[in-house]
């Protein structure tokens, strides 16, 4: 069974579509990197992929099931168990330390305080930043911004990680630690990650690239 | 400025057309606000210049009036005054007048619910002057008693020339003629719709006070032989007056009616200041909202070269053109509100201090333009953070979506400023009040509760830094934001810590008031059975019941004891004082005083000079126990001594209580003022006051339970704007803690995004925001009620003690806290779960 099976997604803001018939799988462990000009809807395509944002046609199935049929619970629910989210900006949450950012996955999944703890400074540890597990995301550098957020998105050991141009506002050292942090959590956790990017060199790191055009694999 | 036009132009009134539902919910909250301050000050206009009207009758634009010192004036004066004026062409009114009402055998036995009116009996010439000016024939003149009244109280009665109409005058039933219309003339003032003219010796012999009148009114047109004529006119009469009376000239009149009623007045105005003010916060949560969601295009105009001060400017005149735009309108519905408003501020003041007749506001100009002018200044108050916000916005963060709240706001970050400011308070609260137009304001005490209410605002904030990591997903996220509160959870803060503090000090102190002066009512009212003239329909009013109907009661076989008290009015440091005759040992067996400094037993024996003083006037005139006290009497000046200090909650003016003997000596007068009724074990109270009802109709007979009830009625009334209003504080607080909410989440979008993406559902994130609410409103709902205890003590121990001189005990509404805390509670969890459901909805902003 897939990781991840888009069959002919549509999406349309208003009249103007977005997503015209895209269809890829993902397979676990497997790295796909996704290329394309800004505007040809990669971002869309991630939304509906985590269920952000609901499809106007086409199928989403994570290990097999149809997010479409699901409720937003049950969509909440999958993204709490099967996915991991990295952002270009980070978005950690600015008033909670980079320890309380990556745990916050763990609460909603119900663990225990001590499993919480030994997890959280195992993985700070293993990214390279347990040493800022107390600053806050306005303490931090942009590279250390990103280990966090990649913390918090495998924290939970999600079967997809989905990345939304996660270099792309780092300097070129940085994003190439990033990267390199990415392929080792995703070797070591067999999750599958989808890599969002505009640089050639970062989709050299996945074993697939994928090219978007106006809505639509090239 | 082209830049600011192009602004309003094609961004702020397109949003204005686009957003037309949140921009006329902008311009209701913000004319409500002024809507309840037009109509405050309109009908406390109006009923005040009902006041001024009854107080001054026709003659208000003499240029001097002579009033006694003390007791009635004489008709010998008169001559007197003449002769020592000489050829000059001045004219002397002489004028005597009483409060009566008509004669309403059904009407409800509420104090101040009946019509007042004012009798004045002046000269027959001027009389003459204005039956010539009638239109109507004059009947006949000869006979009974004749009154004339103006065209508006005719109509308002429905009453034809001949009518016959029945009033209690004192305490009898006289039936009057109506003489004539006086019509209304141009450039004449019209009498007033309360006013009832009669011929000077008539109304003598229907007050029985032959040779007597309260007042010379003094008419002096300058030109002429005598250029200087008012002057002199002032200077020969104060030459010859001696202690006997005293020469006001119109200021002086306007300022002894000002003082009189400068508490309530002030009470309504702070009020009234109030309602804007939440407008205004209402309107400042608003406009923050409004710029976070135009964040972006501001950030697009800055790119495009757009100057922070043209960012300010527009926004700050778009507030402006707001306010505008709701002051209109709020002067409007606040006119309208105040033809309800009127009555009862009316009737407040009919029973606090004697007659106001005012029944309609008049839209006065200056007012209106006062209130279009506090709101666009309000408007602009409310728009300046968020216009500064604005033209701080950076344009590559926000267009790079990368924005981080906005951080600024250090001042309302400080709470050692807050800290200093509770302090200043309590420095500030151990000042004395100032006099001004003879009466007593707390400025200083005013200054510390403004300082303590800023002060706990500012500082409310710290006790957010008490919530700790929370265990779950959601509290985590809630608390995380309350340990590092933005600007904007402090707004709401200090917004919710002012209201809850106001409320809960009000609280305090309405609930002291009550139990001291329940406690006083008690004590002071022990008689079975209290009578009065039925024209006495306020506290302060001067009718009298006649000897002879005293002595008729007394006879009756079911009355123990009778006693009575007379009372006269002197003028004391430029201010009204009564002093009453009491029977001094009826007084102390029945223990009818609290007292601040209890006299020796029987203390009426063991001076010829002794008096008790109320708490009011100790105050007013910094005199205490022992201390002597000069008072004009109608038989010359006398020198008292202060035996005792009695606290009085009914009379902030000022009391002196002698007894009867001495009264009589100084005063001459026998006429009983209130007369209170012991009966015998076995007689029923309601049944002997139906009885003397039937003998006595011109009297108002309450039995004690009665008077008890009607004392406690008149002590809510003044109270209840003052409960709604602090009611409408604690909502808007409550609804400016969502509007605050909304804004944050407005600007946590982006964050709301990422707790969807870590997988929190709708209801997660509707459970955080709601968590967070009722942090904000925990803290606001502890360090309002703190605060307000000690707002409480202040009203209490010194804005009360220093305006009306009134210790009063004090009394901890628990229940009543309790029940303000947790409606708070409720009501900030309510709305933030609200405002979550909505945040839960918001679409992401990381689209491409």
């Amino acid at each position: 069974m897939h990781v991840l099976e888009v069959a002919a997604l549509l999406k349309h803001h208003d009249a103007l579509p977005i997503l015209r018939g895209v269809s890829l799988t993902l397979d676990k462990g497997e790295r796909v990197a996704l290329l394309g000009p800004s505007g040809c809807g990669k971002t869309t395509l991630l939304n509906c992929i985590g269920g952000l944002d609901r499809a106007d046609g086409g199928t989403v199935r994570l290990r097999g099931r149809d997010i479409g049929s699901m409720s937003s619970d049950d969509l909440a629910a999958a993204r709490r168990t099967l996915l991991g989210s990295v952002f270009q900006f980070f978005h950690l949450l600015p008033t909670m330390t980079a320890f309380e950012n990556v745990e916050l996955p763990l609460k909603l999944l119900g663990q225990s305080k001590a499993e919480r703890t030994a997890r959280v400074q195992s993985l700070l540890d293993r990214v390279g930043v347990a040493h800022r597990a107390d600053a806050l995301p306005s303490q931090m550098s942009g590279g250390e911004m990103q280990r966090v957020a990649i913390a918090r998105a495998v924290i939970h050991k999600p079967a997809l990680l989905l990345a939304d141009e996660p270099t792309g506002n780092l300097d070129s050292a940085s994003g190439a630690q990033v990267l390199g942090l990415l392929r080792e959590v995703s070797d070591e956790s067999g999750a599958a990650v989808l890599l969002v990017t505009h640089s050639e060199e970062a989709a050299k790191t996945c074993h697939r690239v994928l090219r978007m055009r106006d809505g639509q694999l090239v | 400025m082209r830049d600011v036009w192009i602004i309003l132009r094609d961004c702020a009134l397109r949003h204005w057309r686009l957003a037309w539902r949140q921009q006329l919910m902008l311009l209701i909250i913000l004319a409500l606000g002024t809507a309840v301050h037009v109509a405050m000050r309109l009908a406390n206009r109006s009923a005040l210049a009902g006041f001024a009207r009854f107080s001054e009758g026709i003659t208000r634009d003499s240029d001097w009036t002579l009033r006694a010192a003390a007791g009635p004036m004489k008709t010998p004066w008169l001559r007197e005054m003449r002769d020592a004026l000489g050829p000059r062409p001045v004219t002397l009114l002489p004028i005597i007048e009483a409060t009566v009402v008509p004669h309403m055998p059904d009407a409800a036995a509420r104090i101040g619910s009946r019509p007042t009116w004012r009798l004045v009996g002046m000269d027959l010439i001027a009389l003459q002057n204005l039956a010539r000016e009638s239109t109507q024939q004059n009947p006949t003149r000869g006979g009974g008693n004749v009154v004339f009244v103006g065209e508006a109280m005719a109509k308002l009665e429905g009453w034809s020339i001949g009518a016959e109409i029945p009033l209690v005058v004192n305490d009898e039933i006289v039936t009057v003629t109506l003489a004539a219309i006086v019509p209304v003339q141009p450039d004449t003032p019209a009498p007033p719709a309360h006013l009832l003219l009669m011929d000077l010796p008539q109304a003598q012999r229907v007050l029985h006070r032959p040779d007597e009148f309260d007042r010379v009114e003094v008419l002096a047109p300058d030109g002429g032989t005598f250029p200087k004529l008012r002057d002199e006119t002032q200077a020969v009469l104060s030459a010859i007056a001696g202690d006997r009376w005293q020469v006001l000239g119109h200021d002086d009149r306007a300022a002894l009616a000002g003082s009189m009623t400068a508490a309530f007045r002030l009470n309504l105005t702070i009020l009234s200041l109030l309602a804007l003010l939440v407008g205004g916060y209402l309107m400042f949560q608003a406009l923050d909202g409004v710029v976070i969601r135009r964040r972006e295009e501001i950030a697009i105009l800055r790119a495009l070269g757009v100057t922070e001060r043209s960012v300010r400017r527009a926004f700050l005149i778009e507030a402006a053109l707001l306010g505008l735009i709701a002051g209109v309108l709020g002067v409007l519905l606040g006119w309208a509100g105040a033809q309800g408003a009127v009555l009862g501020v009316a009737q407040t003041m009919t029973a606090l201090y004697g007659a106001s007749t005012a029944t309609f506001a008049e839209l006065h100009l200056d007012e209106a333009l006062i209130g279009i002018m506090l709101c666009v200044g309000t408007s602009l108050v409310a728009a300046w953070w968020p216009a500064r916000m604005a033209a701080g916005t950076v344009p590559a963060a926000v267009l790079s979506r990368h924005a981080a709240p906005w951080q600024s706001g250090r001042l309302w970050r400080a709470e050692w400023i807050g800290a200093l400011l509770c302090v200043a308070a309590i420095i500030l609260a151990q000042q004395g009040p100032v006099t001004m137009n003879g009466a007593r304001t707390p400025v200083a005490a005013y200054a510390a509760a403004l300082c303590w209410l800023l002060g706990a605002a500012l500082a409310g904030g710290a006790l957010l830094k008490v919530f700790r990591k929370g265990r779950g997903a959601i509290t985590s996220v809630a608390f995380s934001h309350l340990r590092r509160p933005s600007v904007r959870h402090r707004f709401a803060i200090a917004a919710l810590v002012s209201a809850v503090a106001m409320t809960s000090g009000m609280a305090v102190m309405i609930s002291s008031f009550d139990h001291t002066v329940r406690g006083w009512i008690v004590r002071s009212m022990k008689a079975d059975i209290y009578i009065s003239s039925a024209g006495a329909q306020s506290a302060s009013a001067t009718n009298v019941i006649s000897a002879a109907t005293v002595e008729m009661m007394r006879k009756r076989p079911e009355i123990s004891e009778l006693a009575v008290l007379h009372h006269t009015n002197v003028t004391l440091a430029d201010g009204p004082v009564h002093v009453l005759g009491v029977d001094a040992a009826f007084a102390q067996r029945h223990d009818l005083h609290a007292w601040i400094h209890q006299p020796p037993r029987d203390w009426w024996l063991a001076s010829p000079a002794s008096v008790m003083i109320n708490e009011s006037l100790g105050t007013r005139l910094g005199v205490t126990l022992h201390d002597e006290l000069f008072i004009p009497t109608t038989n010359g000046p006398r020198t008292l001594r202060i035996a005792g200090v009695f606290a009085d909650y009914g009379n902030e003016r000022g009391s002196i209580l002698m007894p009867q003997m001495m009264f009589r000596d100084c005063f001459g007068n026998a006429d009983a003022w209130r007369v209170a009724i012991m009966l015998k074990p076995d007689a029923d109270a309601e049944a002997v006051r139906a009885s003397l009802q039937q003998a006595h109709p011109g009297l108002s007979i309450f039995t004690q339970a009665h008077l008890r009830a009607e004392a406690l009625r008149i002590f809510e009334q003044t109270f209840a704007v003052t409960y709604s209003l602090e009611a409408v504080g604690v909502v808007v607080a409550v609804a400016g803690l969502g509007l605050a909410l909304a804004s944050l989440m407005l600007d946590r979008r982006g964050d709301l995004t990422t707790l969807r993406a870590i997988g929190f559902t709708s209801r997660d994130v509707a459970a955080a925001c709601a968590w967070e609410g009722a942090g904000i409103a925990l803290a606001g709902v502890v360090a309002g009620i703190t605060s307000g205890l000690w707002l409480g003590w202040l009203l209490i121990a010194r804005v009360n003690k220093q305006a009306f001189g009134w210790t009063l005990s004090f009394s901890l509404p628990v229940w009543q806290l309790i029940a303000l805390g947790v409606a708070v509670l409720a009501a900030g969890v309510v709305a933030s779960a609200l405002v979550g459901r909505w945040a839960a909805k918001l679409k992401s902003e990381r689209e491409e």
